[in-house]
Protein backbone atom coordinates (compact mmCIF):
# COMPACT_ATOMS: atom_id res chain seq x y z
CA UNK A 1 0.00 0.00 0.00
CA UNK A 2 1.04 3.56 -0.66
CA UNK A 3 2.89 5.53 2.00
CA UNK A 4 0.34 8.35 2.06
CA UNK A 5 -3.36 7.68 1.59
CA UNK A 6 -5.28 10.81 0.73
CA UNK A 7 -8.96 10.67 1.67
CA UNK A 8 -11.21 12.98 -0.31
CA UNK A 9 -14.89 13.51 0.39
CA UNK A 10 -16.76 14.53 -2.75
CA UNK A 11 -20.10 16.09 -3.41
CA UNK A 12 -20.84 17.26 -6.94
CA UNK A 13 -17.89 19.59 -7.24
CA UNK A 14 -16.19 17.99 -10.24
CA UNK A 15 -14.09 20.96 -11.33
CA UNK A 16 -12.62 21.37 -7.86
CA UNK A 17 -12.13 17.62 -7.59
CA UNK A 18 -10.24 17.65 -10.89
CA UNK A 19 -7.96 20.39 -9.55
CA UNK A 20 -7.49 18.38 -6.36
CA UNK A 21 -6.49 15.27 -8.35
CA UNK A 22 -4.26 17.20 -10.73
CA UNK A 23 -2.29 18.76 -7.88
CA UNK A 24 -1.68 15.36 -6.35
CA UNK A 25 -0.62 13.96 -9.71
CA UNK A 26 2.14 16.58 -9.66
CA UNK A 27 3.76 15.10 -6.55
CA UNK A 28 7.48 14.44 -6.98
CA UNK A 29 7.11 11.14 -5.12
CA UNK A 30 4.38 8.84 -6.46
CA UNK A 31 4.09 6.86 -3.23
CA UNK A 32 0.54 8.00 -2.50
CA UNK A 33 -2.98 6.82 -3.23
CA UNK A 34 -6.26 8.65 -3.15
CA UNK A 35 -9.64 7.32 -2.14
CA UNK A 36 -12.73 9.38 -2.76
CA UNK A 37 -15.84 9.05 -0.61
CA UNK A 38 -18.68 9.89 -2.97
CA UNK A 39 -21.79 11.53 -1.57
CA UNK A 40 -24.54 10.74 -4.03
CA UNK A 41 -27.42 12.30 -2.12
CA UNK A 42 -26.20 15.49 -0.44
CA UNK A 43 -25.62 14.38 3.12
CA UNK A 44 -24.51 17.73 4.42
CA UNK A 45 -21.47 18.54 6.48
CA UNK A 46 -22.35 16.69 9.67
CA UNK A 47 -23.18 13.39 8.01
CA UNK A 48 -20.12 13.73 5.80
CA UNK A 49 -18.06 13.86 9.00
CA UNK A 50 -19.75 10.70 10.22
CA UNK A 51 -18.86 8.96 6.95
CA UNK A 52 -15.23 9.13 8.00
CA UNK A 53 -15.93 7.01 11.06
CA UNK A 54 -17.38 4.19 8.95
CA UNK A 55 -14.62 4.61 6.38
CA UNK A 56 -11.84 4.14 8.93
CA UNK A 57 -11.57 0.31 8.75
CA UNK A 58 -10.81 0.48 5.02
CA UNK A 59 -7.76 2.68 5.44
CA UNK A 60 -4.53 1.11 4.19
CA UNK A 61 -1.91 3.85 3.90
CA UNK A 62 0.95 4.22 6.35
CA UNK A 63 -0.16 7.81 6.92
CA UNK A 64 -3.57 9.36 6.28
CA UNK A 65 -4.33 12.86 5.02
CA UNK A 66 -7.85 14.21 4.56
CA UNK A 67 -7.99 16.54 1.58
CA UNK A 68 -11.60 17.17 0.54
CA UNK A 69 -12.61 17.95 -3.01
CA UNK A 70 -12.81 21.68 -2.31
CA UNK A 71 -9.24 21.65 -1.00
CA UNK A 72 -6.09 21.34 -3.04
CA UNK A 73 -2.52 20.33 -2.26
CA UNK A 74 -0.18 23.26 -2.81
CA UNK A 75 3.13 21.55 -2.27
CA UNK A 76 4.47 19.26 -5.00
CA UNK A 77 7.15 17.78 -2.74
CA UNK A 78 4.86 17.05 0.18
CA UNK A 79 4.89 13.25 -0.08
CA UNK A 80 8.65 13.25 -0.50
CA UNK A 81 9.10 15.49 2.54
CA UNK A 82 6.65 13.62 4.76
CA UNK A 83 8.23 10.33 3.83
CA UNK A 84 11.67 11.63 4.81
CA UNK A 85 10.27 12.95 8.10
CA UNK A 86 8.65 9.59 8.83
CA UNK A 87 11.87 7.75 8.07
CA UNK A 88 13.92 9.97 10.36
CA UNK A 89 11.52 10.75 13.20
CA UNK A 90 8.74 8.17 12.99
CA UNK A 91 6.11 10.57 14.34
CA UNK A 92 2.45 9.74 14.96
CA UNK A 93 1.35 13.08 13.55
CA UNK A 94 2.97 15.41 11.05
CA UNK A 95 1.50 18.88 11.37
CA UNK A 96 1.47 21.19 8.36
CA UNK A 97 -0.37 24.42 7.64
CA UNK A 98 -3.32 25.10 5.36
CA UNK A 99 -4.39 28.26 3.59
CA UNK A 100 -7.99 28.75 4.58
CA UNK A 101 -8.44 31.86 2.46
CA UNK A 102 -10.87 33.93 4.48
CA UNK A 103 -9.34 33.00 7.84
CA UNK A 104 -5.75 33.01 6.61
CA UNK A 105 -3.12 30.40 7.38
CA UNK A 106 -4.16 27.68 9.86
CA UNK A 107 -2.78 27.09 12.37
CA UNK A 108 -1.52 30.63 12.53
CA UNK A 109 1.67 31.52 14.36
CA UNK A 110 -0.17 32.00 17.65
CA UNK A 111 -1.44 28.40 17.52
CA UNK A 112 1.53 26.68 15.87
CA UNK A 113 3.23 24.10 18.08
CA UNK A 114 0.33 24.38 20.51
CA UNK A 115 -2.61 22.12 21.35
CA UNK A 116 -5.42 22.44 18.80
CA UNK A 117 -7.68 25.47 19.17
CA UNK A 118 -11.21 25.46 17.82
CA UNK A 119 -11.50 27.34 14.49
CA UNK A 120 -7.74 27.60 14.21
CA UNK A 121 -7.04 24.21 12.71
CA UNK A 122 -8.46 21.94 10.02
CA UNK A 123 -8.11 18.30 9.04
CA UNK A 124 -5.90 19.07 6.06
CA UNK A 125 -3.29 20.41 8.49
CA UNK A 126 -2.94 16.99 10.13
CA UNK A 127 -1.20 13.96 8.61
CA UNK A 128 -1.71 11.00 10.88
CA UNK A 129 -0.32 7.51 11.27
CA UNK A 130 -3.06 5.11 10.19
CA UNK A 131 -3.35 3.19 13.45
CA UNK A 132 -3.77 6.38 15.46
CA UNK A 133 -6.29 7.69 12.93
CA UNK A 134 -8.35 4.52 13.17
CA UNK A 135 -8.19 4.45 16.95
CA UNK A 136 -9.82 7.87 17.19
CA UNK A 137 -12.10 7.76 14.13
CA UNK A 138 -15.06 7.37 16.46
CA UNK A 139 -14.83 11.10 17.17
CA UNK A 140 -16.34 11.67 13.74
CA UNK A 141 -19.33 9.47 14.49
CA UNK A 142 -21.20 12.18 16.37
CA UNK A 143 -21.94 13.76 12.98
CA UNK A 144 -21.46 17.15 14.57
CA UNK A 145 -20.45 19.82 12.12
CA UNK A 146 -17.22 20.37 13.99
CA UNK A 147 -16.48 16.75 14.82
CA UNK A 148 -13.26 17.19 12.84
CA UNK A 149 -12.09 19.30 15.75
CA UNK A 150 -13.22 16.57 18.16
CA UNK A 151 -11.11 14.15 16.13
CA UNK A 152 -8.01 16.35 16.16
CA UNK A 153 -8.44 16.96 19.88
CA UNK A 154 -8.71 13.22 20.47
CA UNK A 155 -5.50 12.68 18.51
CA UNK A 156 -3.64 15.26 20.57
CA UNK A 157 -5.11 13.82 23.75
CA UNK A 158 -3.42 10.51 23.03
CA UNK A 159 -0.04 12.11 23.74
CA UNK A 160 1.33 11.41 20.27
CA UNK A 161 4.77 12.10 18.86
CA UNK A 162 4.24 15.20 16.72
CA UNK A 163 6.53 16.60 14.08
CA UNK A 164 5.78 20.22 13.16
CA UNK A 165 6.59 20.63 9.49
CA UNK A 166 6.22 24.33 8.88
CA UNK A 167 5.01 24.44 5.30
CA UNK A 168 1.69 25.34 3.70
CA UNK A 169 0.55 22.02 2.28
CA UNK A 170 -3.03 22.75 1.26
CA UNK A 171 -5.37 25.49 0.24
CA UNK A 172 -9.13 25.81 0.38
CA UNK A 173 -10.42 26.29 -3.17
CA UNK A 174 -13.81 27.44 -1.95
CA UNK A 175 -15.59 27.13 1.37
CA UNK A 176 -18.39 24.90 0.16
CA UNK A 177 -20.24 24.12 3.40
CA UNK A 178 -21.78 21.06 1.78
CA UNK A 179 -22.89 22.83 -1.39
CA UNK A 180 -22.36 21.56 -4.91
CA UNK A 181 -20.49 23.61 -7.48
CA UNK B 1 -26.46 5.39 3.30
CA UNK B 2 -25.81 2.16 5.17
CA UNK B 3 -28.84 0.23 3.95
CA UNK B 4 -27.56 -0.39 0.44
CA UNK B 5 -24.37 -1.85 -0.93
CA UNK B 6 -20.98 -0.71 0.12
CA UNK B 7 -19.34 -0.20 -3.23
CA UNK B 8 -15.79 0.34 -4.38
CA UNK B 9 -15.43 2.08 -7.72
CA UNK B 10 -12.03 1.49 -9.23
CA UNK B 11 -10.67 3.42 -12.19
CA UNK B 12 -7.36 2.22 -13.55
CA UNK B 13 -5.42 5.06 -15.14
CA UNK B 14 -2.44 5.31 -17.42
CA UNK B 15 -0.33 8.37 -18.23
CA UNK B 16 -2.70 10.81 -16.56
CA UNK B 17 -5.51 9.66 -18.83
CA UNK B 18 -8.40 10.20 -16.42
CA UNK B 19 -10.88 12.40 -18.25
CA UNK B 20 -12.73 15.34 -16.76
CA UNK B 21 -16.00 14.00 -18.16
CA UNK B 22 -15.38 10.74 -16.31
CA UNK B 23 -14.81 12.59 -13.04
CA UNK B 24 -17.93 14.65 -13.69
CA UNK B 25 -20.08 11.59 -14.30
CA UNK B 26 -18.89 9.72 -11.22
CA UNK B 27 -19.36 12.69 -8.94
CA UNK B 28 -22.80 13.26 -10.47
CA UNK B 29 -24.10 9.80 -9.52
CA UNK B 30 -27.43 9.98 -7.76
CA UNK B 31 -27.25 7.09 -5.39
CA UNK B 32 -27.98 6.09 -1.86
CA UNK B 33 -25.27 3.41 -1.94
CA UNK B 34 -22.13 3.92 0.08
CA UNK B 35 -19.53 4.60 -2.59
CA UNK B 36 -15.77 4.86 -2.30
CA UNK B 37 -13.78 5.62 -5.42
CA UNK B 38 -10.16 4.70 -5.93
CA UNK B 39 -8.11 5.84 -8.90
CA UNK B 40 -5.55 3.20 -9.81
CA UNK B 41 -2.13 4.55 -10.69
CA UNK B 42 0.06 1.51 -10.24
CA UNK B 43 1.61 0.58 -13.57
CA UNK B 44 4.58 -1.57 -12.65
CA UNK B 45 5.65 -2.27 -16.22
CA UNK B 46 7.29 0.59 -18.15
CA UNK B 47 5.60 2.00 -21.24
CA UNK B 48 2.29 0.88 -22.72
CA UNK B 49 2.57 -2.66 -21.44
CA UNK B 50 -0.80 -4.42 -21.29
CA UNK B 51 0.36 -6.36 -18.24
CA UNK B 52 -0.25 -3.13 -16.35
CA UNK B 53 -3.97 -3.55 -16.98
CA UNK B 54 -4.05 -6.88 -15.20
CA UNK B 55 -1.85 -5.50 -12.40
CA UNK B 56 -4.32 -2.66 -11.90
CA UNK B 57 -7.35 -4.94 -11.72
CA UNK B 58 -5.52 -7.31 -9.38
CA UNK B 59 -4.91 -4.31 -7.15
CA UNK B 60 -8.61 -3.40 -7.33
CA UNK B 61 -9.58 -6.94 -6.40
CA UNK B 62 -7.19 -6.88 -3.43
CA UNK B 63 -8.66 -3.63 -2.16
CA UNK B 64 -12.25 -4.77 -2.62
CA UNK B 65 -11.79 -8.18 -1.01
CA UNK B 66 -9.52 -6.78 1.70
CA UNK B 67 -12.14 -4.21 2.68
CA UNK B 68 -15.77 -4.30 3.72
CA UNK B 69 -17.04 -3.92 0.18
CA UNK B 70 -20.06 -5.77 -1.18
CA UNK B 71 -19.10 -5.13 -4.77
CA UNK B 72 -16.50 -3.70 -7.09
CA UNK B 73 -17.53 -1.36 -9.90
CA UNK B 74 -14.91 -0.97 -12.57
CA UNK B 75 -15.08 2.32 -14.44
CA UNK B 76 -12.47 2.97 -17.10
CA UNK B 77 -10.72 6.34 -17.29
CA UNK B 78 -12.57 7.38 -20.43
CA UNK B 79 -16.15 6.41 -19.61
CA UNK B 80 -19.11 8.73 -19.11
CA UNK B 81 -21.75 7.18 -16.87
CA UNK B 82 -25.36 8.31 -16.79
CA UNK B 83 -26.34 9.67 -13.35
CA UNK B 84 -28.41 6.58 -12.46
CA UNK B 85 -25.69 4.07 -13.37
CA UNK B 86 -24.55 3.14 -9.85
CA UNK B 87 -28.08 2.84 -8.53
CA UNK B 88 -29.28 0.76 -11.49
CA UNK B 89 -26.33 -1.63 -11.43
CA UNK B 90 -26.56 -2.09 -7.66
CA UNK B 91 -30.29 -2.77 -7.89
CA UNK B 92 -29.81 -5.57 -10.40
CA UNK B 93 -29.88 -9.02 -8.83
CA UNK B 94 -26.93 -10.64 -10.52
CA UNK B 95 -23.34 -11.32 -9.50
CA UNK B 96 -22.00 -9.45 -12.54
CA UNK B 97 -23.80 -6.51 -14.14
CA UNK B 98 -22.60 -4.55 -17.15
CA UNK B 99 -23.43 -1.01 -18.11
CA UNK B 100 -23.57 -0.78 -21.89
CA UNK B 101 -21.20 1.17 -24.10
CA UNK B 102 -19.39 0.94 -27.38
CA UNK B 103 -16.05 -0.85 -27.42
CA UNK B 104 -13.66 1.32 -29.36
CA UNK B 105 -11.08 -1.10 -30.72
CA UNK B 106 -11.65 -1.48 -34.44
CA UNK B 107 -15.23 -0.87 -35.53
CA UNK B 108 -17.27 0.41 -32.59
CA UNK B 109 -19.10 -2.57 -31.13
CA UNK B 110 -21.59 -2.91 -28.29
CA UNK B 111 -19.98 -4.41 -25.19
CA UNK B 112 -23.00 -6.61 -24.39
CA UNK B 113 -22.29 -9.99 -25.88
CA UNK B 114 -24.95 -12.57 -26.59
CA UNK B 115 -25.45 -15.35 -24.07
CA UNK B 116 -25.18 -18.69 -25.90
CA UNK B 117 -24.86 -21.09 -22.99
CA UNK B 118 -21.98 -22.10 -20.79
CA UNK B 119 -19.63 -23.28 -23.54
CA UNK B 120 -18.21 -19.87 -24.38
CA UNK B 121 -18.71 -16.23 -25.24
CA UNK B 122 -21.20 -15.09 -27.83
CA UNK B 123 -20.73 -12.18 -30.19
CA UNK B 124 -21.75 -8.59 -29.66
CA UNK B 125 -25.51 -8.17 -29.62
CA UNK B 126 -25.34 -5.42 -32.20
CA UNK B 127 -24.98 -8.25 -34.71
CA UNK B 128 -28.49 -9.34 -33.71
CA UNK B 129 -30.63 -6.20 -34.09
CA UNK B 130 -33.97 -7.84 -33.28
CA UNK B 131 -32.67 -9.44 -30.10
CA UNK B 132 -30.89 -6.24 -29.14
CA UNK B 133 -34.01 -4.17 -29.70
CA UNK B 134 -36.02 -6.49 -27.45
CA UNK B 135 -33.37 -6.30 -24.74
CA UNK B 136 -33.17 -2.54 -25.01
CA UNK B 137 -36.92 -2.39 -24.66
CA UNK B 138 -36.87 -4.49 -21.49
CA UNK B 139 -33.79 -2.63 -20.26
CA UNK B 140 -32.05 -5.70 -18.94
CA UNK B 141 -30.95 -9.09 -20.16
CA UNK B 142 -28.53 -11.94 -19.77
CA UNK B 143 -25.21 -11.66 -21.58
CA UNK B 144 -21.92 -13.52 -21.72
CA UNK B 145 -19.86 -10.32 -21.07
CA UNK B 146 -17.96 -8.17 -21.86
CA UNK B 147 -15.63 -5.30 -20.94
CA UNK B 148 -14.72 -3.54 -17.70
CA UNK B 149 -15.76 -0.04 -18.80
CA UNK B 150 -18.65 0.03 -16.34
CA UNK B 151 -19.06 -3.34 -14.70
CA UNK B 152 -20.34 -4.26 -11.27
CA UNK B 153 -18.90 -7.43 -9.76
CA UNK B 154 -20.39 -8.58 -6.50
CA UNK B 155 -18.10 -9.98 -3.84
CA UNK B 156 -19.05 -13.63 -4.36
CA UNK B 157 -18.15 -13.45 -8.05
CA UNK B 158 -14.99 -11.52 -7.27
CA UNK B 159 -13.94 -14.19 -4.81
CA UNK B 160 -14.80 -17.03 -7.17
CA UNK B 161 -13.20 -15.69 -10.34
CA UNK B 162 -9.72 -14.19 -10.14
CA UNK B 163 -8.65 -11.84 -12.89
CA UNK B 164 -6.25 -13.31 -15.43
CA UNK B 165 -4.98 -12.50 -18.88
CA UNK B 166 -5.65 -14.73 -21.83
CA UNK B 167 -1.95 -15.49 -22.15
CA UNK B 168 -1.46 -12.99 -24.95
CA UNK B 169 -0.95 -10.11 -22.51
CA UNK B 170 -4.43 -8.78 -23.08
CA UNK B 171 -6.79 -7.20 -20.60
CA UNK B 172 -8.58 -9.49 -18.14
CA UNK B 173 -12.14 -8.58 -19.13
CA UNK B 174 -12.70 -11.32 -21.71
CA UNK B 175 -11.12 -14.09 -19.63
CA UNK B 176 -13.24 -12.95 -16.69
CA UNK B 177 -16.41 -13.07 -18.78
CA UNK B 178 -15.46 -16.50 -20.09
CA UNK B 179 -14.66 -17.86 -16.62
CA UNK B 180 -17.98 -16.53 -15.29
CA UNK B 181 -19.85 -18.03 -18.23
CA UNK B 182 -18.25 -21.43 -17.78
CA UNK B 183 -18.83 -21.34 -14.02
CA UNK B 184 -22.51 -20.60 -14.57
CA UNK B 185 -22.24 -17.19 -12.90
CA UNK B 186 -25.09 -15.01 -14.06
CA UNK B 187 -24.00 -11.94 -16.02
CA UNK B 188 -26.60 -9.34 -16.89
CA UNK B 189 -26.40 -6.14 -18.91
CA UNK B 190 -28.36 -3.00 -18.16
CA UNK B 191 -29.38 -1.68 -21.55
CA UNK B 192 -30.84 1.36 -19.82
CA UNK B 193 -27.42 2.26 -18.43
CA UNK B 194 -25.92 3.68 -21.59
CA UNK B 195 -22.44 5.02 -21.12
CA UNK B 196 -20.42 7.26 -23.39
CA UNK B 197 -16.93 6.13 -24.29
CA UNK B 198 -14.42 8.88 -25.00
CA UNK B 199 -11.84 8.24 -27.63
CA UNK B 200 -9.44 10.49 -29.56
CA UNK B 201 -12.02 11.52 -32.12
CA UNK B 202 -14.96 12.08 -29.79
CA UNK B 203 -17.51 10.21 -27.73
CA UNK B 204 -18.87 6.85 -28.76
CA UNK B 205 -22.46 6.52 -27.69
CA UNK B 206 -24.74 3.50 -27.61
CA UNK B 207 -27.59 5.49 -29.12
CA UNK B 208 -25.75 6.45 -32.27
CA UNK B 209 -23.13 3.72 -32.38
CA UNK B 210 -20.43 6.26 -33.13
CA UNK B 211 -18.95 9.62 -32.19
CA UNK B 212 -21.28 12.52 -31.43
CA UNK B 213 -21.12 16.29 -31.30
CA UNK B 214 -22.96 18.53 -28.88
CA UNK B 215 -25.46 20.89 -30.41
CA UNK B 216 -28.02 23.37 -29.18
CA UNK B 217 -31.39 23.30 -30.90
CA UNK B 218 -32.18 26.66 -32.54
CA UNK B 219 -35.54 25.72 -34.04
CA UNK B 220 -37.99 22.90 -33.28
CA UNK B 221 -37.75 20.05 -35.78
CA UNK B 222 -38.51 16.34 -35.95
CA UNK B 223 -35.66 14.10 -37.09
CA UNK B 224 -34.95 10.40 -37.47
CA UNK B 225 -32.42 9.24 -34.88
CA UNK B 226 -31.45 5.73 -33.86
CA UNK B 227 -34.26 4.23 -35.89
CA UNK B 228 -37.01 6.38 -34.38
CA UNK B 229 -38.49 9.84 -34.68
CA UNK B 230 -37.21 12.43 -32.23
CA UNK B 231 -38.66 15.88 -31.61
CA UNK B 232 -35.97 18.46 -31.07
CA UNK B 233 -37.10 21.29 -28.85
CA UNK B 234 -35.74 24.78 -29.20
CA UNK B 235 -33.12 25.58 -26.57
CA UNK B 236 -32.28 21.95 -25.75
CA UNK B 237 -28.71 20.68 -25.75
CA UNK B 238 -28.26 17.23 -27.27
CA UNK B 239 -25.64 15.07 -28.92
CA UNK B 240 -25.93 14.02 -32.54
CA UNK B 241 -23.81 12.04 -34.98
CA UNK B 242 -21.43 14.48 -36.74
CA UNK B 243 -22.98 14.16 -40.20
CA UNK B 244 -26.50 14.73 -38.93
CA UNK B 245 -25.31 17.66 -36.83
CA UNK B 246 -23.61 19.24 -39.84
CA UNK B 247 -26.72 18.84 -42.01
CA UNK B 248 -29.01 20.34 -39.40
CA UNK B 249 -26.51 23.13 -38.68
CA UNK B 250 -26.36 23.98 -42.37
CA UNK B 251 -30.14 24.29 -42.37
CA UNK B 252 -30.09 26.48 -39.29
CA UNK B 253 -31.92 24.04 -37.01
CA UNK B 254 -28.98 23.51 -34.63
CA UNK B 255 -25.73 25.12 -33.67
CA UNK B 256 -22.67 22.98 -32.92
CA UNK B 257 -21.40 23.95 -29.47
CA UNK B 258 -18.79 21.28 -28.90
CA UNK B 259 -17.04 19.05 -31.39
CA UNK B 260 -16.76 15.27 -31.18
CA UNK B 261 -13.62 15.50 -29.03
CA UNK B 262 -15.46 17.48 -26.39
CA UNK B 263 -13.75 20.73 -27.42
CA UNK B 264 -15.94 23.86 -27.37
CA UNK B 265 -16.55 25.24 -30.83
CA UNK B 266 -14.02 27.90 -31.74
CA UNK B 267 -11.28 26.78 -29.37
CA UNK B 268 -8.03 25.01 -30.24
CA UNK B 269 -7.35 21.50 -29.02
Amino acid sequence: MAFLQVVTRCYRRPAMLAANIEALEAQSDPDWAQTMIIDGVGLGVGAAQAELATFAPTLRGQYIWILDDDDVCTRARLVQEVKAIAAEHDPDIIMVRMDHGRRGILPDNAHWQRPPAHSWIGVSAVIVRRQLWQRHAGAFATARYDSDFDFISALFGADPEIYWHDVIAAKVQRISMGRAE
Amino acid sequence: MSNGLRLLIFTPTYAGGLRQATIDSIVAQRTSQRVDWEIGRRNPYPGRDMRNVLAQYDHARDIALGGPYDALLTVEQDMILPPHAVEALCNTAAPVVYGTYMLRHGRPTLNAWQYIGEQGLGMSLDRYPAELMALQKSGIGRVSGCGFGCTLIRRAALEAVPFRSDGAGHAPDMPFALDCTRAGILQMARFDVRCGHIYEGGILSVETGGPTVKVVILQAVNILLGGGGVSLVEGQNIELPPRQAQQLAALGYVKVVEDSAGVPKGTKK
